[in-house]
């Protein structure tokens, strides 16, 4: 069997050796499982409702608004209704800044847990404009803060107003009219832990709350310029329904996310597990049927019009969507060679792409041959989310001779890195005094050090290793870490992550090279990110929910359909 | 929320342990047992944040050697800091709770080290409890009980794991709403904890800030 799965009808997923290296969960795309599409397919399929109780806005575009999603009460669960709160400002353009520490945006949103009462609107009013010393309290699930897109939302505003449509090259270019900061969920600021909410159907997979809150404010977002323009003009244009679908909310997601991949080994390993697990049976189908094919063949086309209208001013990024390109010629080339009706069409599909494509090319073929079997797929959703709650505990009777073992299972591509070398240990994970934010700094030119976060389980696992080896093989691993405490972290993580295949990175996260996009990308991708656009090596755009329908048009809409849309005619 | 009281998530209480533990010496493993201990504790109602502030000024400077109990549970200093005994309880006994008993030196904020060694409990129908002369604190998967004042000074203590006999300490699965989702502190608590946590932070230089975070 080969690093990329079994060839022939075997279920075999591909080997986390292969697939948790840095370069490839930073070519992450989208798929069946994001997210954002398992939240889509929820609200469509139990019929949620959804209602707008309140839109006090301005001509300027200050006010206050509400947005309810309802659940049905499906499986005997009683309905619950969550609510945007969404307060609109006018933020001077001096002010406006993508960085969470900014200390003022164009709109913040906090999403309420039920139907709030004045009082908790106007608690909410007086905290959730406010950085850090904001706070929300356990009625909220998130608390979110935006600013308009300096290229597009006046435009927007500007062109509705003059009985216009918005440009479409301008909507496809830059794809959204607000982008948000950051969306905090599960306890941050205040706000109810996900242990609270987690035993809810409709937020058991993850970050469900968070991408409601995204999908509103989206909905939001677009009331908000048509409003604005009607406000400047009662002869003001809509947008066309096509053409508004194309707006999606933007992101900018930086180093704060990163540790994320590293502090949740049990939740990443569910969610790269799910997909490979997905690919898996995919592979081992013998035959696929006609609407199979051309269902993955409309996706491959419509792939195209995606990477197409993916810019990216980021050499590296440039630089691999330049590859993905060719990648999709290949694909087509092959696909003209060899049919899809021949016997084990998508185990040889997947074969051909890890020996031909580029990494991001893999991927992208990875997430595109799970499309047409969501009866088949789309229940592992049921299995990405983990019980952090509780610590794994440690296996103290384990003799000194075993827990190397596990550590060379694991963390065998770490013993064989020199960690004396300046360039394998050239940066530090740490916080700011000045900012508290997670930061990666360079160890041999910062005092930072003393300050290290445990993010470079490779290097600490080398290190455990290295003292284990001055150790009795007969010694137990209780003993060992009473005289070792500071192996401590590093020993708990490896009860994890030696029964979980994809919970660790088999990568150097301290390396001088080391990319903190592809950490980003990876989180996104599971999020359902699309058009990601690196501004730097540590610090990513995308889009979110571009494409989707609204919820007024959700019980027409296919809820998968959307990722990959028709193409709209240019004005 | 009041003005002399904050509201905080659990998370955040944990996270916010966590820093104040590595910012007196703990390592970053014990740092996270420490909030685990701490969390446990506040969702049965136990006031783990004022025992974590005694603990933690008690032992800060501390070498972690002299807090660490021996092959006889005993300490090499004047008392044994009850994370470092609670996890070394955990792991010496992970695959050997049935009714066990382990008589052990004087311990800081005994109660602390009794979420630790109960991640060790076969099933949810055992309990595990720290006692001392004239009190005793033991936790189960559904409740906690209290019986006297909880020491505020290191004594002698024993840990036992057995069945759990007292219907205050429930049966069966952990039921949610029986537990505390929100940690009340008293802001003279939180700012003590912060200014500890404070220690595990960076200071600025002109070298991080050109190397930029990136916006989020």
């Amino acid at each position: 069997m080969s690093a990329a799965g079994m060839s022939g009808s075997g279920a075999a997923r591909r080997s986390p050796e292969l697939v948790m290296r840095l370069e490839r969960m930073g070519s992450f795309h989208q798929c069946r499982l994001s997210f954002m599409r398992t939240l889509l397919r929820r609200m469509k399929r139990e019929g949620w409702s959804f209602g707008r109780p309140r839109f006090e806005i301005d001509a300027k575009g200050v006010g206050t608004a509400l947005y309810t999603a309802t659940t049905s009460g499906a499986d005997g669960e009683p309905p619950r209704t969550y609510t945007l709160v969404a307060f609109a400002h006018d933020l001077p353009a001096d002010q406006r800044s993508d960085r969470v520490i900014a200390t003022a945006w164009d709109a913040t949103f906090a999403l309420h847990d039920g139907v709030p009462t004045d009082a908790d609107i106007e608690r909410l009013r007086a905290n959730v404009p406010l950085q850090e010393s904001g706070r929300v309290s356990a009625s909220e699930l998130t608390l979110s803060r935006a600013n308009r897109s300096v290229r597009l939302f006046s435009s927007v505003v500007d062109s509705l107003a003059a009985g216009r449509q918005p440009k479409v090259e301008d909507v496809e270019s830059i794809g959204y009219a607000m982008r948000t900061t950051a969306v905090y969920g599960s306890g941050k600021f205040g706000a109810a832990d996900r242990q609270a909410i987690e035993d809810r159907p409709e937020l058991v997979a993850p970050f469900q709350a968070e991408m409601l809150t995204v999908y509103l404010i989206r909905t939001f977002v677009m009331d908000l310029v048509e409003h604005m323009a009607r406000m400047a003009s009662p002869d003001a244009a809509v947008i066309e329904p096509s053409l508004r679908r194309r707006f999606g909310v933007g992101n900018s997601t930086g180093l704060g996310m990163a540790p994320f991949l590293l502090t949740h080994p049990r939740l990443i390993n569910n969610w790269i597990e799910a997909r490979e697990e997905a690919l898996a049976r995919v592979r081992a189908l013998p035959s696929a049927s006609e609407a199979e094919i051309s269902m993955f063949l409309a996706s491959i086309e419509a792939s195209r019009r995606t990477v197409d209208s993916w810019h990216s001013e980021h050499p590296i990024q440039q630089a691999k969507l330049t590859e993905l390109r060719a990648d999709l010629d290949m694909i087509d080339q092959r696909l003209a060679e060899v049919s899809l009706n021949a016997a084990d069409p998508w185990d040889e599909l997947i074969a051909w792409a890890h020996d031909e494509l580029s990494v991001e090319g893999q991927e992208l073929l990875v997430s595109l041959v799970l499309e047409p079997y969501g009866p088949l797929v789309d229940e592992l959703t049921d299995t990405m989310h983990a019980d952090e709650a509780s610590p794994v505990p440690i296996d103290g009777s384990r003799p000194v001779a075993d827990v190397k073992a596990m550590v060379d299972q694991v963390y065998g591509w770490a013993l064989a890195i020199d960690w004396q070398s300046a360039e394998t240990d050239a940066r530090a994970w740490y916080v700011s005094e000045e900012k508290l934010e997670p930061r990666l700094g360079e160890r041999h030119d910062e005092p930072i050090g003393d300050y290290e976060q445990p993010l470079q389980p490779g290097r600490d696992a080398a290190r455990m290793y290295a003292d284990l080896d001055t150790w009795d093989a007969e010694a137990t691993l209780g003993d060992f870490l009473r005289r070792h405490p500071e192996h401590r972290h590093i020993a708990r993580r490896l009860e994890v992550v030696v029964d979980a295949p994809y919970a660790e990175i088999r990568d150097n996260t301290i390396a001088a090279d080391m990319l903190p996009i592809d950490l980003l990308r990876s989180k996104l991708s599971f999020f359902g990110a699309t058009h990601f656009d690196p501004r730097s090596d540590r610090w990513v755009r995308i889009n979110m929910f571009r494409g989707a329908p609204f919820p007024h048009e959700l019980v027409d809409a296919d809820p998968d359909a959307w990722v990959y849309p028709e193409p709209l005619a240019t004005t | 929320m009041t003005d002399t009281q904050l509201d905080l998530s659990l998370g955040e209480f944990r996270a916010l342990v966590a820093k104040a533990g590595r910012g007196v010496g703990f390592t970053w493993g014990l740092a996270d047992d420490l909030a685990y201990s701490a969390k446990r504790l506040a969702e049965f109602g136990a006031p783990s944040s004022t025992m974590v502030i005694r603990l933690l000024h008690r032992i800060d400077g501390v070498s972690l050697s002299r807090l660490m109990p021996d092959d006889t549970w005993q300490p090499d200093g004047d008392a044994l800091c009850p994370i470092c005994t609670g996890t070394s309880l955990a792991d010496s006994y992970a695959n050997d709770v049935e009714t066990v008993s382990v008589d052990i030196g004087p311990v800081i904020e005994p109660a602390l080290l009794v979420p630790l060694a109960a991640t060790v409990l076969p099933s949810t129908e055992f309990v595990c409890s720290v006692s001392w002369d004239g009190g005793s604190y033991t936790l189960s998967a559904v409740g906690h009980e209290q019986v006297g004042a909880l020491p505020t000074m290191p004594v002698p203590v024993t840990v036992r794991w057995g069945p759990q006999r007292s219907e205050a300490l429930g049966h069966g699965e952990a039921t949610p709403a029986l537990r505390n989702h929100r940690v009340r502190l008293d802001v003279s608590v939180y700012e003590d904890l912060d200014r500890l946590a404070q220690r595990t932070y960076a200071p600025a230089t002109d070298a991080s800030r050109d190397a930029g975070a990136g916006p989020a």
